[in-house]
């Protein structure tokens, strides 16, 4: 069956994808993010919070989403007077 | 009997029909849409490359050094999108596809679970959330409203630039008001790790996703890039590098009250006082000296200690030996003068 994936770990990939019958989201976990925590991210599937054990049915809309993501200080740069300190 | 929604009066849905066209005419979803984003990043580090240049030129340090950060965050992005590209090669993937309206429409509605408000005005458009109240490493940082500018979202900003974030119980850092969140300037957030995934979920519609991801950045602290260290939340910036310092261990120039870090501050070789590196001016001597205990030589102009040049008429050691040498020479020559004078 086909479902909608999207991983926002990373890329933020979103894509149909292939998954067997019976799949659950813990499954489906394990082989998208091998070696990550579940607890290290929230998952939905059509947009609502769902337990591990959920079954994914066709057509459904799973997203993974990092609960950490490091932001930055730079947005876009740019030169000013203000942003100098000359020695 | 079947009742007819009316479209119209759902803003909502007048809203995502709006998003849904205006993205479904843009450029990315042709094929080699990834190909594209790794040309724009590279256009982008070209660019940055200049201002590098002109920042190292004109020794604008503190410039320099945060087109170096921004450099590394658009190369992290090329780095990115050359793995999407050559993914997109390989598997000759199809290009995103833009939800559909009813979609949009969707993930509209489910931004009431996520977020405790949510607003959507019109003239012009907005989608506004208030987050939960955050704080990072026990600094209450307070609500953020976290609000989408349509028409920016609708004329290509695919980024952190299309939303304005706004403190609601604002607690700024003491040394730059401007700075309500280690990652928020102004009303601009730096969405850092999140700039990829946010630009993909801008570009396909999936808004929910978008706005998840900036609470993620804001409930997430990254001390090795923030505007300001929450170390140092109450503390405040040395004027002369910029960095965070701890008020306790702030110096005071004396001369022009500049706040300085340890590093910064120098002293006078003569009077001991703390001063910045401007106020201070290396003597022919080699000490860093202050304008109260500097002068300048009225012959060669040379910095030395005032209390030298007052010792030796306003004149340096330097001068005053040749002015003395001089004097005694001239007398050397006029006395044997009068000698074979006296003598013939």
């Amino acid at each position: 069956m086909q479902i909608f994936f999207i991983n926002n770990d990373g890329a933020g990939f979103a894509d149909t994808i292939d998954v067997p019958e019976g799949t659950t989201i813990e499954t489906l976990f394990a082989e998208k993010l091998p070696g990550r925590r579940a607890e290290d991210y929230l998952i939905r599937v059509d947009r609502q919070p769902v337990a591990r054990e959920q079954v994914l049915t066709p057509g459904c809309r799973v997203s993974i989403t990092p609960t950490k993501i490091a932001g930055a200080k730079i947005a876009k740069a740019s030169i000013t007077a203000g942003d100098c300190i000359l020695h | 009997m079947r009742i007819k929604h009316n479209w119209r009066k759902d803003r909502s849905l007048r809203l995502a029909i709006l998003i849904h066209h205006a993205l479904q005419n843009r450029r990315f979803h042709r094929r080699y849409y990834q190909l594209q984003n790794l040309i724009d990043s590279m256009q982008s580090l070209k660019k940055q490359r200049t201002r590098l240049e002109i920042a190292a030129e004109n020794q604008w340090h503190l410039a320099h050094r945060h087109l170096q950060q921004s450099v590394n965050w658009e190369l992290t992005n090329a780095a990115e999108y050359l793995r999407l590209a050559q993914i997109e090669q390989q598997q000759n993937r199809h290009p995103p596809v833009v939800l559909s309206a009813r979609q949009i429409h969707q993930e509209l509605l489910a931004l009431h679970n996520e977020f405790e408000a949510v607003q959507i005005q019109t003239r012009p458009w907005r989608i506004a959330v208030t987050t939960e109240p955050i704080e990072l490493e026990q600094i209450h940082l307070g609500r953020f409203r976290v609000e989408l500018q349509v028409p920016q979202l609708l004329t290509g900003h695919y980024d952190s630039e299309a939303f304005q974030i706004v403190a609601l119980d604002p607690n700024p850092a003491a040394s730059n008001e401007d700075v309500p969140h280690p990652h928020v300037r102004g009303e601009l957030l730096c969405s850092g790790e999140a700039t990829v995934p946010l630009g993909n979920a801008l570009k396909e519609g999936r808004l929910l996703d978008a706005f998840v991801l900036i609470q993620r950045v804001l409930q997430t602290y990254n001390s090795h890039s923030a505007y300001v260290n929450l170390e140092s939340w109450s503390g405040e910036s040395c004027e002369d590098c910029g960095e965070e310092m701890d008020s306790d261990d702030a110096y005071t120039c004396e001369r022009c009250q500049n706040r300085l870090c340890g590093d910064c501050m120098s002293s006078c070789a003569s009077c001991d006082g703390c001063y910045c590196r401007r106020c201070l001016r290396r003597s022919n001597d080699d000490e860093l000296l202050c304008e109260r205990c500097r002068g300048v030589c009225r012959d060669c102009g040379a910095i030395a200690l005032a209390s030298e040049l007052e010792e030796h008429d306003g004149r340096c050691h330097a001068c005053h030996q040749t002015l003395t040498e001089a004097g005694a020479a001239a007398v050397t020559a006029l006395v044997p003068t009068q000698s074979i004078g006296e003598t013939s």
